[in-house]
């Protein structure tokens, strides 16, 4: 099989029509996986029963494939008279998944701020909600930077997994072509192409956020 | 504040009216197995100052944090402002908020300015909005010599030197009675 330049060029445009799934897709388990993992971390260290509960929901996330959750959630949930867009589920998946690993993170982060600091926000009579927003949060974001962004980066390159449930995004769209013209290496090389651009430009993103972060902590 | 200041303003323990603004009754405390406050009795009035000494590990440090239930007593009964604060006393933090409390290490919020250092309290504890909160801390900072630090992040004092200190003494005298930890003499001006 050789590369065919000429083929490649006329199946582009359709590729690249679908980046703009993939881009939004990523954007919004991304963000949807960092706010239901920070509930979950902070949801495990409240109370003995709760953090049980939520240790092992975490636990249970993560030790379970994507690709099961995905299936999971497509399939059983309109058993249950949730009907929801592919799309939808497919965000949902991803922030389920994700949300496992980022609470990890997230108690990382948290673990590294001093004792002190809550001790602090006690004594000034801050009620849990308030310590959490302005006194914990901020100083974890910047604790761990590095280590979310990686965890954008995977959450990306879990886009093409959506393929499965029919969500319109690059993958999907290049299996698309190839299955019109029994021609693979052309749509994947492109498909991979797309992804190195994108995941290098988050790691630069995250790269320039944590000098930002550690420029003002050394001011 | 000079140490003179400081001085002049810190005579007056004792000769108020005693309308007690800590009461504490036959304190215990345990760590585990250890007893490391037994039976402390002690009545602050409201303006007075007074002094806790004791060699390191005698339990000064914890009989304090357990006027703002930042450590828990087993026996005993402990009043601020006439109200009871202890373990399964609901709504601690409305009492927290009228008890200052200046930390040994400082413990300010490193990613905070020092203005909001100052007012992250008053606007979110306090509820005052956010100018006059800044008003009240900007005339502290003056008061102690500091108003140009207002904007400055706190994180490369927070070690302790000694500007970091006065800032640090604000946050007590803006939330009302004091307890101070800190080893500086005279660190909570009034």
């Amino acid at each position: 099989m050789t590369f065919d330049f000429a083929f490649a060029l006329s199946v582009l445009p359709t590729i690249l029509a679908a980046v703009g799934t993939t881009i939004w897709v990523a954007i919004a388990s991304c963000l949807g996986a960092a706010l239901l993992g920070f509930v979950l971390e902070i949801l495990r260290r409240s109370g003995r029963l709760l953090g049980y509960a939520m240790r092992f929901v975490i636990d249970f996330i993560r030790s379970t494939p994507v690709l099961v959750q995905i299936y999971f959630l497509y399939f059983v949930l309109p058993f249950y008279g949730v009907t929801l867009p592919a799309y939808a589920v497919g965000v949902l998946a991803l922030s389920v998944y994700y949300s496992g690993y980022l609470a990890e993170v997230f108690k990382a982060g948290i673990d590294t701020i001093s004792a002190g600091q809550f001790e602090a926000a006690t004594a000034l009579g801050l009620k849990h909600f308030d310590t959490i927003i302005f006194v914990i949060a901020p100083q974890m974001l910047r604790n761990i930077a590095a280590p979310m962004g990686n965890y954008f980066v995977s959450i990306l390159k879990a886009t093409p997994y959506l393929a499965v449930i029919a969500v319109p995004e690059m993958l999907g769209a290049a299996m698309e072509v190839s299955s019109d013209t029994f021609r693979y290496a052309e749509p994947m090389l492109i498909v991979g192409v797309v992804f190195l651009i994108l995941a290098v430009s988050i790691a630069q993103l995250v790269r320039q956020l944590e000098n930002k972060l550690l420029a003002s902590e050394k001011r | 504040m000079t140490a003179v200041e400081a001085m002049s303003t810190g005579v007056v323990g004792g000769v108020l009216e005693m309308e007690p603004a800590v009461e504490i009754k036959k304190l215990n405390k345990w760590y585990g197995k250890l007893h490391v406050l037994k039976d402390v009795d002690l009545t602050v009035g409201t303006g007075e100052q007074i002094v806790i000494c004791g060699p390191s590990g005698s339990g000064k440090s914890t009989l304090i944090r357990c006027v703002n239930q930042l450590e828990e007593h087993q026996q005993g009964e402990i009043r601020v402002n006439g109200r009871e604060v202890g373990p399964g006393v609901r709504a601690m933090h409305e009492i927290r908020r009228n008890v200052g409390m200046v930390f040994q290490h400082f413990n300010l919020f490193p990613h905070l300015t020092v203005l909001r250092n100052c007012t992250l309290a008053l606007t979110r504890a306090k509820r005052l909005p956010r100018g006059e909160a800044e008003d009240i801390a900007r005339h502290y900072l003056a008061r102690v010599k500091i108003p140009e630090k207002a904007d400055a992040i706190q994180a490369s004092s927070q070690a302790g030197n000694a500007s970091a200190w006065p800032s640090h003494a604000l946050y007590a005298c803006i939330h009302g009675s004091c307890c101070s930890m800190s080893r500086l003499p005279l660190s909570t001006p009034r």
